[in-house]
């Protein structure tokens, strides 16, 4: 293969993985937006709604597109009930301690799956489209990726339209900013902020089922995905949707282009640079609106 | 109130050193880890973490056998109780681990170790100190050579099942173009390396030489690079989820080669993760095939499925039934008051035991890895025998 | 100087309060020599552990708990104090002593020139680019596998051993919990610690006081470095083999969690949530499948219903305790 040509598949395959980077970094920050709470569960709570897919499709022969709906159903629930274990009634308190609580439940969740399914997976997961290759130009690039991309794309401009141009994303805006401000003026800040758990949680869950058809059904499935899902969102900046998409897109670049041309070993510790001269030029990230000290 | 600490410090260093050297004395010997009615076994497995999928199979196999041996009369009357402690296959854990079962457990034998780091970290403290150690998972070269008296395994290291596994592409197959990929735990790199040496000696060429990270969750970086080299066949030296993701990775980028790898390669997990992708895999394996219909293989599903009806079979986890019935045996031979030197004299005389999923075992003082040929297995809608070597 | 402006009741109380810190020490230090006398080398093991993790603990609640700033970095300085004793002293040859020195000044000059650049960012933009050093630094032990042994590990220095070998490493541990103790209550009682809660409090407030807050940010980060990297020579020193598994990222995530549960900005706080960590599990190793969980929801429920950490439950039980003494009376 001519060099240019690898190259520019590198770079593809880098828009790939990082576009389920940005899917997942979505979910996070419409959470952190709008609750104030890093939410480092969510990648667990997306691994079990993609397990509920998989038991639909398993235990009762469901198509794959009715048990995916199945799932959002139940990523939608799961997000409301943790939002109103967890986030309501520490709403007032500090968000740092919700934050570690979500650490806690993030253990607890990954250990509760691994004890059921721990000795019997990992388990293939179809995939919505095809996987096979098609033929871009000079290089192939797989259907399945081509469905992530435009999946991230869609999301994060469906989010960027709600947020702007809706009621209740200008509700939603408003308790992201300030909360007390906001329930002064008469919008329902617990439900919004409910919302945006169970939003987080379905977009979370798509992104899961997006995910195993090419990483396998596991309690491992989301491990080291979460933590790049939050450096991609900072990459970006956590107050604009293209910002995470791009940050997410170029990270996976930036990851697989080191990793080919530089070097497997160091990839992590470069990739990680990058973030940190990215932060450095700008400290709320590339596409921030500076918000000073309201990150 | 500094003054006060002191003083409270030293005290307590001179009770304690005092008291260290009294309890010191104060040790038996006799056989430890027996009793009127159990022997106690202990290990160490990666049950949670990197190694969790393999493992659990594993040790569901080795606890069916137990229990069986149990409910039919144990040996020499005795029920075996099998400790199993964690190590999150962190060898740091699995050290702990290994002084915890010897020292507070007080076990007869340490039994598989479930990993080839976690049993050299454990092994500075095993020569140390000389406690048996039966059959660790430990897919290396150093656990029997130079012999360790005290240490017996089966698990043919991966640099002799690639050497194995290279011949008979290379005679057999006429490959001329390998490419390596390994993960960079430990082993893998020193299995890849013997391959390609192995390769390079039979007039092969080896055009890449890939490897990727325990923590890689994305492949395709790994794929382009194999890809560019066009090679005809590519060993993988990983453990199964990483192995099929790269396959699959491979398959969505149109990188059509022929893969090829030791044991995990072939086992009934690539084929359920990877369906008909799986198809052509060739491997080279400790055990025999999961799907024949051999009595031996037969033996070990029923008595597997009828204490965990869940647990998919799988070649490691016939390894790990097959050193499970090595210990019982050897504990059977070694009579009704076995000692841990009986018992090393029992293994050392052992000459063609059949385990009935793996190749005959035999010993000698001299050579303490029991198993010294492999099978060749590929995958064809299931697996198929080619080579016994 | 506001120390001097005390009314004799404030004097009074605080030398109480410190005559029970003492009290309190003293028994600790005592409990903690006597146990090893009947435990095994199991058990030792795990209480050098805690030791180990409190000690860093207490130097991260400094930086968290005071200062109020996050980090998920601080397992990379615990890597750098065990690989940086270790390479020294087992590579070149250099007499424990002096590496030990030299491993401390390194981890110092490491932490300064991490927290130049972090410091010009804020809360979980700060987090991730500690988070950033933690991966840099385990990826740095993978990376120097010529020095390191990379994945396979290397065997940890060896000690001049006066007594059993898993004792002395215990005393040693123990010896600077006690010592990182009486350190962090003198720091947040001075000066250093007031301005710390100034610039946790807020900011803005604190430099109209005359506080830079990035100079005390940038104490409490080297300290909290120098605890943890002390720490990682203890550990070194402590462990039989190491390797770069024990050094991942999530390492520091458990420490920030310690901090946190256990109660931010206490003492005793830390060296709970340092007890929960390491003890829980292995109380529950009766079913390794059921221990995570507890552990899991134990943080959940904490949290959720004392956000003031263990410490805030502890607390409470005492205040009931003496209530019903109280109502008896």
């Amino acid at each position: 293969m001519p060099v240019g040509t690898l190259f520019i598949q590198q770079v593809v395959a880098g828009l790939a993985s990082g576009a389920l980077y940005a899917l997942l970094a979505l979910a996070v920050v419409l959470v952190f937006r709008v609750s104030r709470v890093a939410n480092f569960a969510q990648g667990e709570m997306a691994m079990i709604s993609t397990f509920v897919a998989y038991l639909l499709m398993e235990r009762t022969g469901m198509p794959l597109l009715l048990a995916l709906f199945g799932d959002l159903l139940f990523a939608g629930v799961l997000g409301f009930i943790l939002y109103f274990a967890i986030a309501r009634s520490m709403s007032a308190g500090d968000p740092l301690n919700v934050t570690i609580s979500t650490l806690g439940l993030q253990i607890a969740l990954n250990a509760a799956a691994l004890s059921v399914w721990g000795e019997t997976q990992p388990f293939p997961f179809p995939a919505i489209v095809s996987v096979s290759p098609v033929r871009v130009g000079s290089f192939l690039i797989s259907q399945l990726h081509l469905a992530i991309i435009a999946a991230v794309l869609l999301a994060a401009l469906g989010l960027f339209l709600f947020f702007r141009y809706t009621m209740a994303g200008l509700a939603a805006r408003a308790v992201a900013l300030d909360r007390t401000v906001a329930a002064l003026m008469g919008i329902p800040v617990e439900r919004v902020i409910a919302q945006s758990w169970i939003l987080g949680s379905v977009l979370g869950a798509l992104a899961g089922a997006m995910f195993a058809p090419l990483t396998f059904l596991s309690s491992f499935m989301m491990q080291g995905f979460l933590l790049k899902a939050f450096s991609v969102a900072i990459l970006g900046g956590m107050t604009s949707w293209p910002g995470v998409v791009v940050g997410g897109l170029l990270f996976g670049v930036v990851e697989n282009v080191v990793s080919g041309y530089v070097s497997n070993v160091w990839q992590p510790a470069i990739s990680y640079i990058t973030i940190i001269l990215v932060l450095l030029l700008r400290p709320a990230g590339l596409f921030s609106t500076l918000y000073r000290g309201r990150v | 109130m500094i003054r006060k600490l002191a003083l409270a410090t030293v005290i307590v260093f001179l009770a304690a050193t005092v008291c260290q050297e009294v309890t010191a004395q104060a040790q038996p010997a006799t056989a430890t880890g027996v009793t009127a009615d159990t022997i106690v076994l202990g290990s160490s497995l990666g049950l949670t973490g990197v190694t969790a999928d393999i493992i659990k199979p594993q040790q569901s196999a080795i606890q069916a056998y137990f229990n069986y041996v149990n409910d039919n009369g144990g040996v020499h009357g005795r029920k075996i109780k099998w400790i199993v402690y964690d190590d999150q296959f962190v060898p740091q854990r699995a050290v702990s681990n290994v002084q915890r079962l010897v020292e507070s457990d007080k076990v007869f034998a340490v039994y598989y170790i479930g990993g080839t780091s976690t049993t050299a970290a454990a092994m500075g403290y095993i020569k140390d100190t000389k406690t048996l150690l039966l059959f660790p998972l430990a897919l290396d070269e150093s656990v029997f050579q130079p012999t360790i008296p005290n240490v017996f395994t089966i698990a043919t290291p991966y640099t002799y099942q690639e050497r194995l596994l290279v011949d008979y592409l290379v005679n057999t197959k006429h490959v001329k173009r390998f490419a390596m990929v390994y993960a960079n735990t430990p082993g893998n790199p020193q299995a890849a390396a013997a391959a390609s040496d192995e390769a390079k000696k039979l007039g092969a060429d080896v055009v890449a030489d890939v490897s990727f990270e325990g923590t890689t969750t994305d492949f395709s970086s790994v794929v382009l690079q194999l890809q560019s080299k066009n090679p005809e066949y590519v060993l993988v030296t990983s453990v199964i989820a990483p192995a099929a993701q790269l396959i699959k990775t491979a398959k969505v980028m149109g990188f059509n080669a022929m893969w090829a790898g030791p044991q995990q390669m072939v086992d009934p997990l690539i084929t359920k993760l990877l369906g008909p992708d799986a198809n052509g895999i060739l491997g080279v394996s400790i055990t025999k095939s999961v799907d024949e219909s051999d009595p031996g293989v037969q033996h070990y599903i029923q008595i597997l499925h009828k204490y965990f009806p869940d647990s998919p079979p799988g070649l490691f986890s016939m390894l790990a039934f097959a050193t499970a019935e090595l210990t019982v045996e050897a504990l059977n031979r070694a009579g009704v008051s076995p000692t841990q030197e009986k018992v090393t004299q029992v293994l050392n005389n052992m000459k063609n035991f059949d385990t009935g999923v793996t190749a005959p075992v035999s010993f000698s003082p001299t050579n303490h890895l029991g198993i010294n040929s492999a099978i060749m297995l590929q995958i064809q809608d299931g697996r198929a025998m080619i080579i016994s070597k | 100087m506001h120390e001097d402006f005390v009314g004799v009741g404030v004097q009074v109380s605080a030398r109480r309060r410190l005559n029970g810190f003492r009290t309190l020490l003293v028994a600790f230090a005592v409990l903690m020599g006597i146990i090893p006398l009947v435990s095994n080398q199991y058990v030792l093991g795990l209480l050098t552990l805690f030791c180990i993790y409190a000690f860093v603990a207490v130097g991260l609640d400094l930086l968290v708990g005071n200062c109020g700033q996050p980090s998920f970095g601080h397992s990379g300085f615990f890597a750098l104090g065990s690989y940086g004793l270790a390479v020294l002293s087992v590579h070149f040859g250099v007499p424990l002593a002096l590496s030990a020195v030299l491993t401390l000044i390194l981890t110092l000059l490491v932490a300064l020139s991490v927290a130049v650049p972090a410091l010009r960012l804020r809360d979980l933009s700060l987090a991730i680019a500690t988070f950033a050093f933690a991966v840099i630094a385990q990826t740095a032990i993978v990376g120097l596998t010529p020095l390191t042994g990379g994945v396979q590990g290397m065997a940890s220095p060896a000690m001049p051993l006066v007594m059993n070998r898993g004792l002395q490493a215990y005393f040693l541990a123990l010896l600077f919990l006690l010592l990182g103790i009486i350190l962090s209550r003198n720091l947040v009682q001075s000066r250093t610690g007031r301005a710390w809660r100034a610039v946790a409090t807020n900011e803005v407030a604190a430099i109209s006081m005359g506080i830079k807050p990035y100079s005390y940010k940038t104490l409490a980060i080297v300290i909290s470095a120098a605890y943890a990297g002390i720490g990682g020579m203890l550990f070194a020193l402590e462990s039989l083999h190491l390797s770069n598994e024990t050094f991942a990222p999530s390492l520091s995530i458990a420490f920030f969690a310690m901090v946190v549960v256990g109660g931010r900005a206490s003492l005793i706080g830390s060296l709970l949530g340092t007890a929960l960590y390491v003890f829980l599990p292995e109380f529950l190793q009766i079913n390794t499948a059921v221990a995570p969980i507890v552990f899991g929801l134990v943080i959940l429920v904490t949290l959720r219903f004392f956000p003031d950490g263990l410490v805030g439950l502890s607390r409470r039980l005492l205040d009931h305790a003496a209530a019903a003494k109280g109502a008896r009376a």
